[in-house]
């Protein structure tokens, strides 16, 4: 039975060390590369019309763009505007990361917890240093919110503080461990349909159709958990910028 | 008098106006994403939370060398914070900081 971990193993394709820092161009880097020139030369393929009346090609941009606009309009509010470009790009990146990943021997970024680390310590880090920008020192009263009696606030200032510091773990745990278990089940029933195979071909037909079912899930769970990264990142901008 | 309400009335029909301009209603959903996507934050929120106050006493424990002490106190505080922020969660408060009325609607 093939090995299901087998397809998160990171290939080094062109082996690289500067100054005894290792960075080669893996295979993950080069989907990162695919899915950032598939967005850019795709939204732009798209949008080289602009016509008044949308093709089906630039309705989806569109709609891709007013989705993420809205979000931001609704989550971060007007203040949020300016970073837009960057929610934007997070949301490309995450969604293209998911979906390509489902392609045949394409290779997942966003299930690499250092991958989604590197985009939660980054957005964190931006965030706290924004609010501290922002605020000053004030900054800190975030974590003592109104209305609170003054014993309970020795209870809820450190509740306040541990959430605050488990917001990265938290936002890249989600989408790495959806992304890997989704793979890891695929990988795993595939198994299971070449084994039978040896028996009847008959008795494979049940988990090949568990794996189409679980295909479509796939697409759901992609486009979910590059919304509800993108959105979390929202809401960590509206706490840095407007407290409360 | 009727006429300062008068221009109070115009002056505030040019003020939507002008907002309605500058800031566009956003559009409502009507799909399940959004609940969707609460569920999907409350697992990892009850989990991560409690491992990151673990992780947290641990290393301070390391530093005072007071073990195990201060990564039982902060193991203790972040399953209450987990269990906070759920219930934040499922009452749609959201994470963010503080404990609002529930949302008119």
């Amino acid at each position: 039975m093939a090995d299901p971990i087998h397809q998160f193993v990171i290939q080094d394709l062109v082996p690289l060390n500067i100054g005894g820092i290792d960075v080669s161009f893996t295979n993950s880097a080069l989907w990162m590369v695919i899915a950032a020139t598939v967005t850019t030369v795709g939204l732009s393929f798209a949008m080289r019309q602009r016509a008044l009346v949308p093709g089906r090609f630039q309705v989806f941009a569109e709609n891709m763009y007013e989705f993420v606009a809205n979000m931001v309009r609704e989550n971060v509010g007007s203040q949020g505007r300016q970073y837009f470009p960057f929610i934007f790009t997070l949301f490309c990146v995450v969604l293209m990361g998911n979906m390509m990943g489902l392609i045949p021997y394409s290779f997942t970024y966003t299930s690499h917890l250092a991958v989604t680390a590197g985009l939660a310590l980054f957005i964190f880090l931006w965030v706290t240093a924004l609010g501290f920008y922002k605020h000053g020192l004030h900054f800190l009263n975030f974590f003592s919110p109104e209305g609170v009696p003054f014993f309970l606030k020795f209870l809820v200032i450190p509740l306040e503080m541990i959430s605050y510091l488990a917001r990265p773990l938290t936002l890249s745990m989600r989408l790495f461990a959806n992304m890997m278990a989704g793979h890891l089940v695929l990988k795993v029933f595939a198994g299971f349909c070449v084994s039978l195979m040896s028996v009847t071909i008959v008795a494979s037909i049940l988990p090949m159709g568990f794996n189409v079912i679980m295909i479509a899930f796939e697409c759901l769970i992609a486009f979910l958990q590059a919304y509800v990264f993108t959105i979390l990142t929202c809401i960590y901008f509206h706490d840095a910028l407007e407290m409360h | 008098m009727s006429q300062d309400d008068q221009k109070l009335k115009e002056m505030q029909a040019q003020i939507d106006a002008l907002r309605d301009k500058t800031q566009p209603k956003p559009v409502k959903r009507t799909d399940d994403s959004e609940a969707m996507s609460l569920g999907m934050r409350a697992g990892t929120e009850l989990v991560g939370t409690i491992l990151v106050a673990g992780a947290i006493g641990y290393g301070l424990d390391q530093l005072f060398e007071t073990k195990p002490w201060i990564m039982v106190a902060m193991l203790v505080l972040g399953i209450i914070a987990a269990f906070y922020n759920v219930y934040k969660t499922t009452m749609n408060q959201g994470t963010s900081v503080g404990f609002k009325k529930p949302p008119e609607t």
